[in-house]
């Protein structure tokens, strides 16, 4: 007689235990471009576990994303971008793994800079390492409004953060298990990657951004129309700054900030 | 009695049977109606008392008690308004944190089924009926050809 708990026990079913990467692809309604970016990602890393996190998709998302060979994490609503990133880190954290990637599902991110996050990673001691598209050009033109946005989220972070952050809106990182163990911890549910540097620097952390190429959307649309960029505007210094006074709060574990 | 004082003594009143129907229907949550009970109660009072209304004016250093009418519903009510907000923020952090571990079990969950399956077809395929044929087959071959041999 089969004897269902023990298989499970005695099977060791997750093969993603012991691995050290894992590249974590956030994703919503992005059923045109992410199996590409999985494939990106598998030309780079081809042993790499990857993990889609689909945030509440009304597409084909998610069955794109197995198809293309990612594990998928299917969330039952859509949470916002914090929402799913943090559901990657949770998962990241507490399957043991050392380091997360995470790209984004729209194909904006060069999976070929991946290996030089991480090397950056190693070469100072970094607990987040950031890929900018600001420091080098890199052919694409930005919008002026959205570089405007960024300078103003530059000056504004500087005092706080006691370094300089070129790109500080962008969504291509590498974390290891200390920043991991915060980011699971406590994250920004929207706009996450602002605020989330204020955290990191609340706790301690230590991080720096490297050069790196970015495209413009290949396929669908940015969730950041003409007013939702004003909104967020406002919306982020407002979580800066009270991420900036806030008490940080050790009552429940588990949850966002 | 000034008209202001009639129609919130009206709204009241009219308040106070909507929030013990919405009550009784389960609509709204015993707890959650507290609030708006003591709300709706504590201006009915200010509205039918000629002397509270009076004392809180003085300590107000209101002139118009009808000003003071607004002002105590305004307070009241924005009150309440927060402590909702405040309660569905709360909500809402518990629906992302319950939101996640429900995609994280529900992967688990998957995978595990997915092993079991895999488990079970492969046990299947090690104890399949053609497998015992062709090696009962072979063991007749077998008996067969030793059985000739002593012959």
């Amino acid at each position: 007689m089969l004897d269902i708990p023990t298989i499970v026990r005695s099977r060791g079913l997750s093969k993603t235990r012991n691995s050290s990467l894992l590249v974590l692809i956030p994703a919503y309604n992005e059923e045109q471009s992410v199996a590409e970016v999985i494939q990106g990602v598998r030309e780079t890393l081809p042993e790499t576990p990857i993990v889609v996190v689909d945030d509440g998709s009304l597409d084909g998302t998610a069955h794109q994303a197995r198809q293309a060979g990612a594990e998928v994490i299917q969330l039952p609503h859509h949470l916002g971008l914090g929402g799913a990133v943090q559901t990657g880190y949770k998962f990241a954290f507490e399957h043991g793994f050392q380091r997360v990637v995470r790209v984004d599902g729209d194909g904006q991110h060069n999976a070929a800079d991946i290996p030089a996050l991480l090397a950056k990673m190693d070469e100072g001691d970094y607990d987040v390492v950031t890929g900018s598209r600001y420091i080098k050009k890199n052919g694409y033109s930005w919008h002026p409004i959205r570089r405007l946005g960024g300078l103003i989220f530059t000056a504004v972070l500087y005092p706080i953060l006691d370094q300089r952050i070129t790109d500080p809106t962008s969504g291509f990182v590498a974390v290891n298990r200390r920043a991991l163990e915060v980011c699971s911890r406590s994250f920004p549910l929207e706009y996450p990657e602002i605020e989330t540097l204020v955290v990191l620097k609340r706790n301690a952390l230590r991080f720096c951004e490297i050069p790196a190429r970015m495209f413009p959307r290949r396929r669908g649309q940015s969730s950041i129309g003409n007013w939702g960029a004003v909104y967020y505007m406002f919306r982020v210094l407002l979580g800066v700054f009270v991420n900036v006074i806030k008490y940080e709060r050790r009552f429940h574990t588990g949850g966002s900030s | 009695m000034q008209r202001i004082r009639i129609a919130t003594i009206v709204f009241c009143v009219l308040l106070l049977i909507q929030i013990v129907r919405a009550v009784r229907r389960e609509h709204i949550r015993v707890e959650i109606s507290m609030g708006w009970f003591a709300a709706t109660v504590l201006l009915l009072a200010l509205s039918l008392s000629d002397r509270a209304l009076s004392w809180v004016s003085g300590f107000l250093g209101v002139r118009d008690p009808s000003f003071v009418l607004l002002l105590v519903a305004g307070v009241l009510f924005l009150s309440t308004f927060f402590r909702f907000s405040v309660e569905v923020s709360s909500l809402k952090e518990q629906n992302i944190v319950l939101a996640q571990k429900l995609g994280l079990i529900e992967w688990e969950v998957k995978r595990q089924a997915a092993e079991i399956e895999k488990f079970v077809r492969d046990r299947l395929m090690e104890t399949r009926p053609e497998g015992r044929d062709t090696e009962g087959t072979e063991t007749a071959e077998k008996q067969q050809s030793s059985a000739g041999n002593e012959h």
